[in-house]
């Protein structure tokens, strides 16, 4: 402020009088901003009287304020680079934390699956506060998929799902630069969540159109896909004929050339 | 090679002139001793020789293990054992190392212990004497005389007429390539008033049963074998409202719904790779994009129209229901479409 007000002066100017003013300028901006706070303080939405009542939300509050409220706003408004959150309920705020894909590290086209950075009672109350600011899909609580039909659940999985997250769950490209990711390291509640909340992407499987009885029995093929031996040797991430053409031309028949050629050379 | 071979560099082989002078074909193997031998492979001295006998046995005795190892792995262990899970590898790996140690004997073999001499077979023209060639066309005139073909006419034309006939059987069997199509390309088995059911369920989809941005397989309801119906599979998709940027699109829906077939129109791909915040649906055989909001228009790829749309409406009951049959042919181009 000194700098600015004192090259506005002529040089000649008295030193002293420069001082004062210069006090002057710095005193009509700290007075506007004061101003500014005061008003912005007395007409900004204070968030919901609610939260309060909940210490989990209110816990969730303080973690959002200071890991989400850069982007989704301070009351979940949302923001020029990320969606409001009201009303996205409390699965799609579990699935997002607790897959690590938000904080976000930076905006590309796809957010990563990374590690969660909160522990699940943190991820919970960040969940707690989202759900408080609008009705949404709640966190899944019944996952008890080990008796469901695994076959129907594979017949509803390569009808809905497989297109995009390949028929043994290993993810595929989608346009543009986004992409299904692989379904291996998704946990039962986040398979939920994801068909519940549809991220991104991924459409939104509702109650209706795919029960959770039927929910439960593609998660219960996932896992059981997951967990199956691939008995032709090694699966080759498991995305069909692109990789094993690969490795036989490249590795195999590579192979063989450089050992023929090799032969002939010591002839 | 070495350079003092005395036929080096001298071309043996001479194509499209005929010389006067010509030689019977004779083979010429000229064993050449003298030549200094490629003594790095070959060894001479007993001591190596003895060595490289004693490892090409090593290899064979190698091959002879692991082909038992493949026979005790296949008998010995159930693949419904525990180690049952390696047994592709322990087959095929087994297999791998006799077929090696088995090529790797041989090959060593040959270098060690067979003698390398130098032999050079020279090479011949490959035409014919000039009196082997007039006996060969004389021999085949003669035949030709003897056949008789001007002298007997019935003959002559009685084989006309078989081997005119023959190839006939092959032209009519391209019937076999038919029947034509007729008109089930361009129907499906969506028509007025048949329900919406889901492809794995079977059942009616009501409005409300999809969520917004959410996406479903469809049936005209009471198909049958889906792959005799291949063309009816239909995508019913919701937007949120406001979405949807083509009216005519948001006409032939109801409530933010649109219905649109799910055979990709470049070469008949099942696609519903669809994308939710950004309407695209893409093909995974050749990524065609189409942009569902704007009347599922080709924005990338060799796709060369957009998806048909299926006019549907709701029943009283709250079902939904196809106003008609697809208004053009679904999936990929044929001869009268393209």
């Amino acid at each position: 402020m000194d700098t600015v007000s004192s090259t506005d002066l002529p040089a000649e100017a008295p030193r002293r009088r420069r001082i004062r003013r210069g006090f002057a300028h710095l005193g009509i901006v700290v007075f506007g901003l004061g101003t500014i706070g005061l008003l912005y303080t007395g007409f900004a939405p204070g968030h919901s009287s609610a939260a309060s009542t909940n210490p989990a939300v209110e816990q969730g509050y303080q973690l959002y304020l200071h890991g989400c409220s850069s982007c989704h706003g301070l009351n979940g408004e949302g923001g020029t680079t990320a969606p409001s959150l009201i009303g996205v309920g409390a699965a799609a705020a579990d699935f997002q934390v607790g897959t690590g894909r938000m904080p976000l590290q930076q905006h590309t086209t796809e957010a990563p699956r990374k590690h969660n950075r909160y522990t699940d009672a943190q991820t919970e109350q960040i969940a707690a506060y989202v759900a408080s600011l609008g009705p949404g899909p709640a966190i899944p609580t019944d996952l008890n998929y080990q008796s469901a039909d695994v076959a129907f659940g594979g017949a509803l999985f390569r009808t809905n799902c497989a297109q995009c997250h390949n028929f043994a769950g290993s993810g595929g490209a989608l346009t543009y630069g986004k992409y299904a990711p692989t379904l291996s390291d998704a946990t039962p509640k986040q398979i939920y969540e994801a068909m519940i909340t549809g991220p991104e992407s991924m459409p939104v499987f509702g109650d209706q159109e795919i029960t959770p009885a039927q929910k439960l029995a593609i998660i219960k093929y996932i896992r059981e896909i997951k967990t199956s031996p691939n008995p032709g040797g090694a699966g080759l991430g498991r995305v069909g004929p692109v990789s094993e053409t690969v490795v036989a031309w490249l590795v195999g028949i590579g192979g063989l050339v450089v050992v023929t050629m090799w032969i002939g050379s010591k002839a | 090679m070495t350079d003092e071979s005395p036929l080096a560099g001298k071309p043996r082989r001479r194509i499209g002139r005929r010389r006067d002078a010509v030689e019977s074909a004779t083979t010429t193997v000229a064993v050449r001793d003298e030549h200094p031998l490629d003594l790095e492979a070959h060894a001479e001295d007993p001591r190596d020789r003895r060595f490289a006998e004693l490892l090409v046995t090593a290899l064979f005795a190698l091959g002879i293990a692991a082909t038992v190892f493949v026979l005790v792995c296949y008998f010995a262990v159930s693949i419904h054992d525990k180690l049952g899970k390696y047994s592709n590898e322990t087959l095929g790996g087994g297999l791998a190392v006799a077929l090696f140690a088995i090529g790797a004997g041989f090959i060593l073999w040959a270098k060690s212990l067979l003698p390398h001499e130098r032999a050079i077979q020279d090479r011949h023209d490959f035409h014919s004497t000039p009196a082997e060639e007039q006996e060969a066309e004389d021999t085949f005139i003669a035949g030709a005389n003897d056949l008789g073909l001007g002298k007997y006419k019935m003959l002559r034309r009685t084989l006309l007429g078989a081997l005119g006939l023959f190839p006939l059987p092959f032209v009519v069997m391209l019937r076999d390539l038919g029947p034509l199509p007729g008109r089930s390309l361009l129907e499906t088995g969506w028509r007025a008033g048949v329900r919406l059911v889901d492809l794995d369920t079977k059942l009616p989809v009501k409005l409300g049963d999809l969520a917004i941005g959410g996406i479903q397989t469809v049936m005209p309801e009471g198909f049958g074998d889906v792959n005799d119906e291949a063309l009816a599979p239909t995508m019913l998709i919701r937007f949120a409202p406001g979405e949807i940027l083509s009216e005519k699109e948001v006409n032939w829906g109801v409530d933010d719904h649109v219905a649109y077939s799910k055979i990709c129109t470049h070469a008949g791909c099942p696609i519903s790779l669809y994308e939710q915040q950004s309407h695209h649906l893409l093909c995974p055989c050749h990524q065609s994009t189409f942009d569902m909001a704007r009347d599922a228009k080709v924005i990338f790829g060799p796709a060369a129209r957009p998806l048909p749309q299926l006019q549907i409406g709701v029943d009283s009951e709250g079902y939904f229901y196809a106003k008609g049959p697809y208004s053009e042919a679904v999936g990929p181009s044929f001869w009268e479409r393209r």
